[in-house]
Order: structure tokens, then C-alpha cells, then sequence
């Protein structure tokens, strides 16, 4: 088990250094001047030369790709805003616990959600509430989540005036966030749990356990729930993706300073510096959720945990021949 | 009867053989009542948006200053925006590119996502290493944020949204058709086909491809709805379509700053996205199960 954790930790480093290689490139073709961008009307010929000159622009591509990658990796140091002259990692910092509690718990209620409906429409299969539940699924993958972020504000800030449509001030302010984020994810987290516990109804041992004349209900919660829980639970992680990326719009819409909105506001203003501190940041952190999700599940699916013991063990008996 | 036809198939009937394939896949799909509802609803979209000149009488470009946010009316059914312009009207113009600029851009992507996919699943070896460590990195950027960086890379116009949206698709779509590849690689007629001398490419084309497109048809179908989708978010924060273009996630974005006041202008572009997404996803979803029908339950 440990070695598992190990090798996909080992894993993370080409592929967060392969991120920022590839965000930086296509940073660095960006049109633009970053030192024409910075003194903006006020620059003369003489001044942005200087200032590239200081930069390091002038130098080939690969000098400043390996300049960079030796500041983010080895300094950790992400660099600072063109314009306001902070350092990106102090921001990002700052920024990334609203992110996380925004992602974590519009995940939550996607799994509280999607999750019941997905078993229902199993159990029910091919009858009407399953095809309800997988209609209500498909709607909610088919609504862009910005536009449900306006929708909820103009029901629930506009008419009602009950909630706060921007900012944060206090935990009602991420009740519209959440439910706008979380929504799109419903149609997949229950397609996911429907197919899981699909498979596992058609096994040997839920038939015997119907036929032994155990309930319904006995049998889907004690039976079957319990083994269809490991795919349920990975497509749960697969959820992370979706939250990550979808926080950044959502973040934008309602004035949310969390790191997608921060990168979204420095596309507008060019800042790139910012762009890909946020995007290798965000893509560490992601990794990071991806590698929990996964070892969690190693641990919760005994098939897996064995895997690895047996493997283990195996290599050890080579190893002593 | 049936057995005395099979023994002696003709050559003939041996293509109707795989005609019926076809016909029972369709047949199936038809018998699919939500498949049959998306299709029907993506069709009188489609032709609502290819027909829009002959259905309105407005312009959506021309400002009509008397008609300033006017509500919903039997003339103006979706209302007029801040410039006088009929909603409705620019819907229908606007789904021309959103709905273009979504089949484009998804038809580079199958393109490139099925030859990647083929290729390395078929040929393997170092390759098919090097192309999926590539795409793990691609992989690690949560979907839309990877988007939005192309889009902000490439900066505006048609073609480079439409590059960012295709680029940012093929790796789900490569990936998908390795894995369908893989599990045909060792059937008997491929072996059959390199023993009377078919070259690799010509297997890859001939046999490969086509008999592992099945799930990919469905990404592709699925793809279109979510690109549509993502090229609405992208205008929406202005990175994709730019407004005056009246496309849908543009329109949104205009129509923001109207929030307080007039809500129906937010109403109408969402509620068009939604039915043409919701159309395609429906479609993919009895196309998933029509294509293969193990799958269904």
C-alpha cells in the first residue's frame, strides 16, 4: 500500500512539471508585450527596452522556460502581478480556502444528491422513476452553471432578497454558489451511481438473497449498496474535475475572490504571471484530491488493497529465490 | 428457411447483412422515446436556426431606438434588448454559431482524438507511452480551465475559439478510442487481414477504426452538447464570441448588466442553450444504448 502511495506521488512530479512546461508555452506565444502591457501608455521605445532587458525577455525561449521552472520549483516562488506587484503565491494562499470550501462542499451535496437519485433509478429500473430520475439528470448536465448562477440570483437575491447574489460575507452568501456549482454534477454522479448499481443487482448474490426471501429494502441497503459503493465512490472523485474547473466561472459570476476568479480577472488584464501560477496551482491541488480519492478508495475496496499485498508479497518471494 | 438463407449468403445479401446493423441500430434508437424527443427537438432548432431570415421579420443588428427593453409581447416574443433589437430574432442568428462553431470544432476533435486513438492503441510500443503521458498532462488541468487558457492564448476570432475548443477535446476523445481499439487488437481478422498482406495503415482504416467507432460516436454526440456549452461560458467571460455577435454565452454577457432590471433578457439565451444541449445529450444517451445494447441494463 505504501509503495502504491509512493509511486503515485512520484507520478504527480512529471505531471505537474509537464503543466507548467506546457502553461508557460502557451503563455509565452501569447501576443503581446508583457513590458509594453506593464507601462502602458506612459512607455517610450528606450523605457521597454530596459524593462525587457530587466525581465529577461530578450533571452530564447528555453533560457526563460528553465528560469521559470527553476523559480516556481525550486524557489516557490510563482512570481509577481505585472500591475499591482504582489506576489502571486501570497494571493493564491489567500485565495485558495474559498475555493476549497466552495469545490468541497458543492461535491458534498453533488454526492448527497446525485447519489440517491442514481440508486433509485436503478432499483426502479426501466420504470417511471427511473426515467424521472434520468431526465432530472440530463437537465442538470444540460444548463451552462453561469446561467443558473443568474437564474438563482434573480430568483433568490432580485425577487426574493433572501440571499446575497455577490461577494462573501458569511456562509449565506455560499448557498447560490454552491447549489449553482453542484447542479451540473447531479446527472452525472447519478448516471454513474445507476450503472454501478445496475451491476451489481444482476449478481448471483442479490438474487439469492431476494430468493432466501429477504426484503426489498434489505436487500438493496445491506446487499447491494455496500458493494456498489467503490464505483460510486471513484465517480465521486471524477467530480473533482468538474468542480475545479466550474468554480472558476462560478467565482466570477458571484465576485468570489478565489483562485479561478483571480485567474479569469488576470486573463482580462494580461497578467501572466498570475494565469500560471493559478493554473499550476490549481492543477497541484487537483492532483492532490485525485491522489486522496484514490487512496481512500484503495483502502475502502478490500479487492484492491489484496492487489497490492498480493503483488508485494509475490515480489518478495522472487525476490528470495 | 432461415438457416437455408444463411448457409448460402450471397454476396449480396451479405451487404444487406450489414445494412441491417444499421437499420436495427436506427430502429432501436427509434424505439427510444427520449432519443426520439431529442432528436426531434434538435431538428426544429436546427431548422429554426438555418431558416431564421424567413421567420422573423426583425434585424438583429439594427437598433430600433423607439423599443428599448420592451417585455415579452406578441411582437417582440422574447422582448428587445438594450439597443432595440428583437431577443428572439438574435437567438436564432446567435444558434448559428453556436451550433456551427460546436460541430466544427467537435469534428476536428474526432478527427484528431480517433487517428491519435487508433494509432497508439493499434501500434502501441514507445508511441502510444509518449502520446498518453502527453495527454496525462493535458488531463491534469481541470477541463473549462484548460479551455479558457487556449481561448486567452490564441485571443479572439472564430477559427482560434474553434481551435481551443477542438484542442482541449481530443484527449477524452483519444483516449476513449484507445481503449475501444485495444480490445479488438487481437481478433482473428485483423491477424487475417495483415496475413494477405494489408498494410498497417490500410488495417488502421479499413478494419480498426471502423469497428471501434461505436463509443466514440456517442463522446461525439455528448461532445457537441458540452462544446456548446463551453463556448457559451467562454463569451460569457469574454473570451469567446465578442458582442455584438449576438451568440448565446455573448448575449448573456451583454445581458448581465441588466440583471436587476430586466431578468427576461438573462431567461431566453439560457433557455436556448439548455434545449439544444439537453436535445444532443438525449440523443447520445439512446445512441449509447442503441449502439450497444449489452450496455442498456
Amino acid at each position: 500500500m505504501g509503495k502504491y502511495i509512493i509511486r503515485r506521488l512520484l507520478w504527480m512530479i512529471p505531471v505537474i512539471l509537464g503543466v507548467a512546461v506546457f502553461i508557460f508555452t502557451i503563455m509565452y506565444w501569447v501576443p503581446g508585450d508583457p513590458a509594453q502591457l506593464i507601462l502602458g501608455a506612459e512607455g517610450t521605445p528606450e523605457t521597454i527596452a530596459e524593462l525587457r532587458e530587466k525581465m529577461g525577455l530578450n533571452e530564447p525561449y528555453g533560457v526563460q522556460l528553465v528560469r521559470y521552472l527553476k523559480q516556481v520549483f525550486i524557489e516557490f516562488n510563482f512570481g509577481e502581478s505585472y500591475f499591482t506587484r504582489r506576489s502571486v503565491g501570497g494571493e493564491l494562499i489567500a485565495r485558495i480556502p474559498r475555493t476549497v470550501a466552495l469545490g468541497i462542499s458543492s461535491m458534498l451535496l453533488t454526492i448527497l444528491v446525485g447519489t440517491p437519485l442514481g440508486i433509485m433509478a436503478a432499483v426502479y429500473q426501466n420504470r417511471i422513476p427511473d426515467r424521472i430520475c434520468m431526465i432530472i439528470a440530463l437537465i442538470g448536465v444540460s444548463m451552462p452553471a453561469f446561467w443558473m448562477a443568474l437564474m438563482l440570483v434573480i430568483v433568490f437575491s432580485v425577487r426574493l432578497g433572501i440571499l446575497p447574489a455577490q461577494g462573501i460575507d458569511g456562509v449565506s452568501s455560499y448557498i447560490l454558489p454552491i447549489l449553482s456549482l453542484s447542479f451540473a454534477g447531479w446527472g452525472s454522479q447519478a448516471r454513474m451511481s445507476r450503472s454501478a448499481m445496475l451491476e451489481v443487482i444482476r449478481s448471483d448474490y442479490v438474487t439469492t438473497a431476494s430468493a432466501k426471501g429477504l426484503t426489498q429494502r434489505e436487500v438493496i441497503f445491506k446487499h447491494a449498496l455496500p458493494n456498489a459503493m467503490i464505483p460510486i465512490i471513484t465517480s465521486a472523485g471524477g467530480q473533482l474535475a468538474h468542480v475545479f474547473g466550474g468554480s472558476a466561472v462560478i467565482e466570477n459570476v458571484f465576485s468570489i475572490p478565489g483562485v479561478g476568479n483571480y485567474m479569469i480577472q488576470a486573463i482580462n488584464t494580461r497578467d501572466y504571471p498570475i494565469v500560471e501560477g493559478s493554473v499550476i496551482f490549481l492543477a497541484i491541488v487537483f492532483a492532490i484530491c485525485m491522489l486522496l480519492v484514490d487512496i481512500g478508495y484503495a483502502f475502502a475496496d478490500p479487492r484492491i488493497k489484496a492487489q497490492y499485498v498480493g503483488r508485494n508479497s509475490k515480489r518478495k518471494v522472487a525476490a528470495n529465490d | 428457411m432461415i438457416s437455408i438463407r444463411t448457409r448460402f449468403r450471397t454476396k449480396k445479401e451479405g451487404r444487406e447483412k450489414s445494412e441491417s446493423t444499421l437499420h436495427a441500430t436506427f430502429m432501436r434508437l427509434c424505439r427510444n422515446p427520449t432519443a426520439v424527443f431529442g432528436g426531434i427537438v434538435f431538428i426544429i432548432l436546427a431548422l429554426l436556426v438555418i431558416l431564421a431570415p424567413w421567420l422573423t421579420p426583425y434585424d438583429y443588428a439594427a437598433y430600433d431606438t423607439k423599443n428599448l427593453f420592451q417585455p415579452p409581447s406578441p411582437a417582440h416574443w422574447c422582448g428587445t434588448d438594450q439597443f432595440g433589437r428583437d431577443i428572439l430574432t438574435r437567438l436564432l442568428y446567435g444558434g448559428r454559431y453556436s451550433m456551427s462553431m460546436g460541430f466544427i470544432a467537435v469534428g476536428f476533435a474526432a478527427i484528431g482524438g480517433v487517428s491519435l486513438g487508433s494509432i497508439c492503441g493499434y501500434i502501441g510500443g514507445r508511441l502510444d507511452d509518449i502520446v498518453m503521458r502527453f495527454l496525462d498532462i493535458f488531463q491534469a488541468i481541470p477541463g473549462i480551465l484548460l479551455t479558457i487558457c487556449m481561448a486567452a492564448a490564441l485571443g479572439n476570432g472564430f477559427d482560434k475559439v474553434i481551435i481551443a475548443l477542438s484542442l482541449t477535446r481530443i484527449p477524452s476523445i483519444a483516449r476513449l478510442m484507445r481503449g475501444s481499439v485495444m480490445k479488438i487488437r487481437g481478433m482473428e481478422y485483423l491477424e487475417a487481414a495483415e496475413a494477405i498482406g494489408c498494410s498497417k495503415a490500410r488495417r488502421i482504416i479499413k478494419y480498426v477504426i471502423p469497428n471501434s467507432m461505436a463509443p466514440v460516436i456517442v463522446e461525439v454526440t455528448m461532445g457537441i452538447a458540452s462544446t456548446v456549452l463551453q463556448l457559451a461560458t467562454l463569451s460569457y467571460i469574454g473570451l469567446g464570441v465578442q458582442p455584438p455577435t449576438p451568440e448565446w454565452g455573448a448575449m448573456l454577457s451583454d445581458a448581465k448588466r441588466y440583471i436587476l432590471i430586466k431578468p427576461y433578457m438573462i431567461m431566453f439565451p439560457g433557455i436556448f442553450i439548455a434545449l439544444t444541449v439537453l436535445s444532443l445529450n438525449f440523443l447520445g444517451d439512446g445512441l449509447r444504448d442503441a449502439l450497444d445494447p449489452k450496455l442498456k441494463d
